[in-house]
């Protein structure tokens, strides 16, 4: 890493007290950004650079997403080079202290190396800041109540103060909690991320959003879903991306009803792809059935 | 105004510094006092607005003649308390020797008793003391010397004629006093039954052929408002290879046994902060000592100090102990005074002074935050003609101290506020400054007023003299008006816009101090569907249409107020009149009285002015920013079989990144569709059935920064299990922005064909290739072994999804 350039790790629980309190800037809608004096909890840095983990609301219950979110301030006067690793999420890594006090090492993301995109090298321009959302869930699950602690770093940063537990990567310590499911917090939950889906004028926000809806692990999320595949046709490969992978009955029923409402569209071809993958993963023979039957009235 | 002594005998310079910190010039009548008592009324001078003049006494004594050689000085001028500081400088420079005395307002000090203490720099030192009685009627007065740990002399009575002024060499007048003299720590204590007002005097200490010179302050113990001493900007760092060494010396001047604790609180040159705990110092009743130092020297050899204070408190009752501070380098030549000052009896959050640069001398301000709370402050220099230097509002720590060298900032062409200098030819001016209540702070918390102390000092090096100037400002600057900046015509919607707000103040005599950016403003947008504004005064510009913005803040306000007025006469159980000050407790300071001066009722009340400005914001839709000129960047590269393309591309704005980071809310992407197939649900073998792949497949991001973007064709889950096949995707690359086109795609490159093949090579050897736009890659050979697993320079099993046929 460069000397002279600040990095800024945030850390945030989707919630209701969180969510639409950080603005997520796209390169092109970077703000300069005070540069902090000191140190804070959470916060690693040297002459210009600072790497924190935060999280907005410190209290998250069962099957709430619990969101990363990234954010790298440029104090200096030369760009600042980032590589996030392969779709600007391979180079995270994560430790956690679960409830019970064990501590694991979550191993790293790997996606196939194909297709358009992906690269996770980011420039930061002077005295501008990036930011990105990382959903931890993606990593790991958080299936079990009380307190975490976890340790986030990035791979390839490794010039900042901080506390080394492993050769080159510095970890940041956040801690949150999780409670028992709630209903009500979840609903608000998935609210303000479909507000964010539709309000949010950046391509990547709409996505980070849409990424995080998708997990919120309670049914609930199903009818939110179906609203931001309506809502804004910029989330729809991943919604459907997230509705393939949750599987199940209320999802299917997001899909046929993508198909239903516009049978000619990219939307009705990626719903139909994702449904040909829940009938050769699914064992529910019914909604195998079911299933088929869509596909064959929606050949075309 | 009275001011002691002033001399022109055996070589010394006398000046008299008159300093206005006001909008109005000022008439000042001066009266002169020969050592007898003879009147001299002079011509009236005019200090101009917000100046300083320097008077030479050699012209007024001349004036006067024979027997004018030395006296005292009585000022008159009808300008408001404060406005005019005035000073006395005695200088020797052939021997490095100069002394300063604050002009004293009558009526403001009560001198029936006086008392003193200093350090001894040598048994060779010369000790002056001068008496002056400033009233009409004969005075005498009655001095006894102490010295160390707690002896005292004969009392000596002084017999001063009416305005007269005696000054003697101490060995003259106290009989004994040679072993007195020889006392690292002595003391002087005055007494009289004239009136409050009727004694000022001086103890000059002094060494020819040394350059040595200090002064000793008189304090009167009834006068002390708490129990505890500030001394702002102590001299313990070297200077160059001068190393200094600290002196400082208290009296128990009490009935009570006392013990003093003494701090030394300093910041270091890299900006972070220590403090330096002195051994305390147990005090009998007239008891004196020295505190032991060594702690500084050590704490100086071993860290590098850039900055250092005072506070000293002690056990007893309020003025009963009287402490003395000075440094002074190790050949005595070079000595830094510090004014140790009871801070609740001279409240001074604010001050005025004049500064100068000659060729070897410059001026520092000394600014001290004495309590435990944060709190911010301003500083503005001016000069001829109106010129000025507006320092930021800056913070100060609690107990921390800061120094402005007024040269340096000439000298290193520092930017103020708004980016101006100060032009390397000027040479003096003033320097105001005022604290600003942290906006955190309750409005009715008054003792937040009184946080700050500060000094300056007039230094030079080369001379090896220095000058301390103490003077404060009657109340806090206030806020009088503010402005925001305007939009200088419409903005783009989504283009960074931001407002700024300034605010202007004035001293308490109405001098302006400068303008600088607001805090605490209240910014609003009319129509937020237009603009909306954040509290930092960003804009983001959201759709066409006028909005209007509006900036309004609270602005501190501070107005002389006599808090005595209607105020019934009480008496204290000790039978003395309970005036203002003498109702206050230590831990909460008094309500303000920001006077800056002892005994008086004056005081300042705190208030706040509501100030806005607005603008009307203009926003116009934004140009729509789309991809363009989508292309390939180099040839297509083979690794291991991987076939990578690069692409770039532009905005229809512009080639820039700035303009291309504005395609942020555009996607730009791929979509591969898989042929062949009569379900599209199944990509036909030899396509991994198992393979997480959807047809279409869809990837995407945002058209902004970075560029370039890869695309990777990859190999893994076609060839498993390996046998000659061919399989052929199309892809476009295509992009869409909600500006353009109601949000439908446009296709960048395309549509043209993947194809993947595996032929074979031999027995149980394959080939795989990639071709895609006339590049290829391939991976060869791949092995199929008896054992029905695969091997082949690039591949491992691992990245080969089997599957049964």
């Amino acid at each position: 890493m460069k000397k002279g350039i600040l990095i800024i790790l945030l850390l945030t629980g989707v919630g209701a007290g969180c969510v639409n309190q950080i603005e997520y800037s796209s390169l092109g809608k970077a703000r300069d950004t005070a540069v902090p004096e000191s140190n804070q909890s959470g916060t690693t840095s040297n002459e210009n650079v600072t790497i924190s983990f935060s999280i907005a609301d410190k209290s998250l219950v069962l099957n709430q997403p619990v969101v990363l979110d990234f954010e790298a301030l440029n104090s200096s006067v030369t760009d600042l080079v980032l590589d996030l690793g392969y779709r600007r999420k391979e180079n995270f890594v994560f430790r956690l202290v679960l409830p019970n006090g064990k501590e694991i090492s979550i191993p790293r993301l790997e996606f196939e190396r194909s297709g358009y995109g992906g690269s996770g090298i980011m420039a930061v321009r002077p005295k501008q800041n990036y930011s990105q959302r990382l959903v931890l869930d993606e990593w790991t699950n958080f299936s079990s109540t009380g307190k975490y602690i976890l340790k986030a770093g990035l791979v390839g940063q490794a010039n900042y103060a901080g506390n080394k537990s492993e050769p080159g990567i510095e970890y940041q310590e956040i801690r949150f909690t999780i409670g028992p499911a709630n209903k009500e917090v979840l609903r608000n939950v998935c609210a303000n991320l479909l507000n964010e889906i539709r309000d949010s004028k950046s391509f990547d926000k709409k996505n980070e959003a849409a990424n995080a809806l998708l997990y919120v692990a309670d049914p609930i999320a199903i009818e939110f879903l179906r609203h931001a595949l309506v809502a804004e046709p910029m989330v729809e490969a991943s919604v459907i991306n997230a509705l393939r992978k949750r599987g199940g009955k209320e999802s299917v029923d997001v899909l046929i009803g993508a198909i239903e409402e516009k049978p000619h569209s990219e939307m009705s071809d990626v719903a139909r792809s994702a449904l040909s993958w829940i009938e050769r993963k699914s064992e529910d023979v019914p909604l195998k059935k079911r299933i088929r039957l869509i596909l064959r009235d929606y050949q075309l | 105004m009275v001011g002691s002594y002033y001399t022109l005998e055996d070589g010394i310079e006398a000046k008299l510094l008159l300093n206005n910190k006001g909008i109005s010039r000022i008439e000042v009548i001066p009266i002169i006092y020969s050592a007898a008592g003879q009147e001299l009324l002079l011509p009236p001078v005019f200090v101009e607005a917000q100046s300083f003049r320097f008077i030479d006494l050699q012209d007024w004594a001349s004036i006067g003649g024979p027997g004018f050689e030395s006296g005292n000085i009585k000022l008159f001028h009808l300008g408001k308390d404060l406005v005019l500081g005035a000073q006395i400088y005695l200088t020797d420079e052939a021997q490095s020797i100069t002394f300063e005395e604050k002009l004293a307002e009558i009526g403001e000090f009560d001198s029936q008793r006086l008392e003193t203490v200093w350090s001894m720099p040598s048994n060779n030192a010369q000790v002056r003391v001068t008496l002056t009685n400033t009233t009409d009627a004969p005075l005498d007065v009655t001095g006894i010397l102490g010295k160390k740990p707690n002896q005292t002399s004969d009392p000596r009575i002084f017999s001063l004629a009416p305005h007269s002024t005696r000054a003697f060499d101490i060995r003259d007048e106290f009989p004994g006093s040679f072993s007195f003299l020889k006392s690292e720590v002595v003391a002087l204590s005055l007494e009289h039954c004239g009136s409050a007002n009727a004694l000022v005097s001086q103890v000059y200490i002094y060494e020819k052929n040394k350059g040595y010179s200090n002064f000793a302050q008189f304090s009167n113990p009834a006068d002390g408002k708490s129990s505890e001493y500030q001394g702002v900007g102590f001299q313990i760092e070297d200077i160059g290879n001068q190393k200094f060494n600290a002196g400082i010396v208290a009296r128990n001047v009490g009935p009570d046994n006392s013990v003093v604790t003494i701090n030394i609180p300093y910041t270091r040159t890299d900006g972070t902060r220590g403090n330096i705990a002195l051994p305390t110092v147990h005090l009998s009743p007239g008891e004196m000592r020295s505190v032991n130092t060594n702690k500084i020297i050590q704490r100086v050899r071993s860290e590098s100090i850039q900055i250092a204070s005072i506070e000293a408190t002690y056990t007893s009752a309020p003025g009963t102990v009287i402490i003395a501070a000075h440094s002074n380098s190790n050949d005595r030549n070079q000595v830094f005074r510090l004014p140790m000052t009871d801070s609740f009896a001279f409240p001074s959050s604010t001050g005025g002074y004049p500064w100068f640069i000659d060729n070897t001398s410059s001026t520092h301000i000394y600014i001290k935050n004495d309590t435990d709370l944060e709190e911010d402050y301003t500083v503005y220099i001016s000069w001829e003609n109106g010129g000025s230097f507006v320092v930021p509002r800056k913070s100060i720590a609690a107990r921390e101290t800061i120094r402005i060298d007024v040269k340096k900032l000439r000298d290193d062409q520092t930017q103020d506020v708004s980016g101006g200098t100060i032009p390397s030819w000027v040479s003096g001016g003033q320097l105001q400054w005022s604290l600003r209540r942290k906006d955190t702070l309750l409005d009715d918390d008054q003792s937040a007023n009184l946080s700050l102390m500060g000094r300056s000092e007039q230094i030079d090096l080369t001379k090896q003299t220095v000058r301390s100037y103490v003077c404060a400002n009657y109340c806090l600057d206030s806020a009088i008006a503010g402005r925001i900046t305007y939009s200088e015509g419409p903005i783009e919607a989504g283009s960074p816009f931001q407002y700024h707000a300034f605010e202007s103040t004035v001293n308490s005599f109405g001098a302006p101090t400068g303008e600088r950016p607001a805090f605490g403003v209240n910014w609003t947008s009319s129509n937020p569907s237009v603009a909306t504004i954040d509290y930092d005064g960003y804009v983001e510009g959201i759709g066409s249409g006028s909005t209007y913005i509006n900036a309004s803040w609270n602005g501190d306000t501070y107005e002389p107020f006599d808090s005595c007025i209607n105020r019934p006469v009480e008496f204290n159980s000790d039978g003395k009149l309970n005036n203002c000050q003498a109702s206050t407790v230590k831990q909460s300071k008094p309500v303000s009285p920001n006077d800056g001066g002892s005994g008086s009722c004056g005081s300042c009340r705190h208030g706040q002015t509501y100030i806005y400005d607005a603008d009307t914001l203009n926003v116009t839709a934004a140009p729509c920013a789309y991809p363009v000129n989508f292309r390939q960047v180099g040839p297509a590269i083979d690794s291991n079989g991987v076939l990578t393309f690069y692409y770039t591309w532009d905005s229809s704005t512009g080639t820039s990144d700035t303009e291309v980071d504005k395609l942020f809310a555009c996607e730009l992407g791929e979509r591969v569709d898989y042929s062949g197939s009569q379900n599209v649900y199944y990509p036909p073998l030899p396509f991994n059935q198992l393979a997480p792949h959807p047809n279409p497949t869809i990837l995407s991001h945002s058209g902004a920064n970075p560029r370039p973007q890869p695309d990777r064709h990859g190999n893994g889950g076609f060839m498993a299990p390996p046998f000659e096949a061919s399989y052929t995707a199309t892809q476009i690359y295509r992009w869409r922005c909600p500006c353009k086109d109601n949000n439908q795609w446009h296709i960048s490159i395309g549509p043209h064909d993947i194809t993947r093949s595996v032929i074979a090579t031999g027995f149980d050897l394959y080939k795989y290739t990639i071709t895609k736009l006339g590049y290829s890659a391939t991976i060869e050979p791949i092995v199929f072994s008896q054992n029905r697993t695969l091997s082949s320079p690039q591949i491992t099993q691992d990245t080969l999804r089997s599957t049964a046929p």
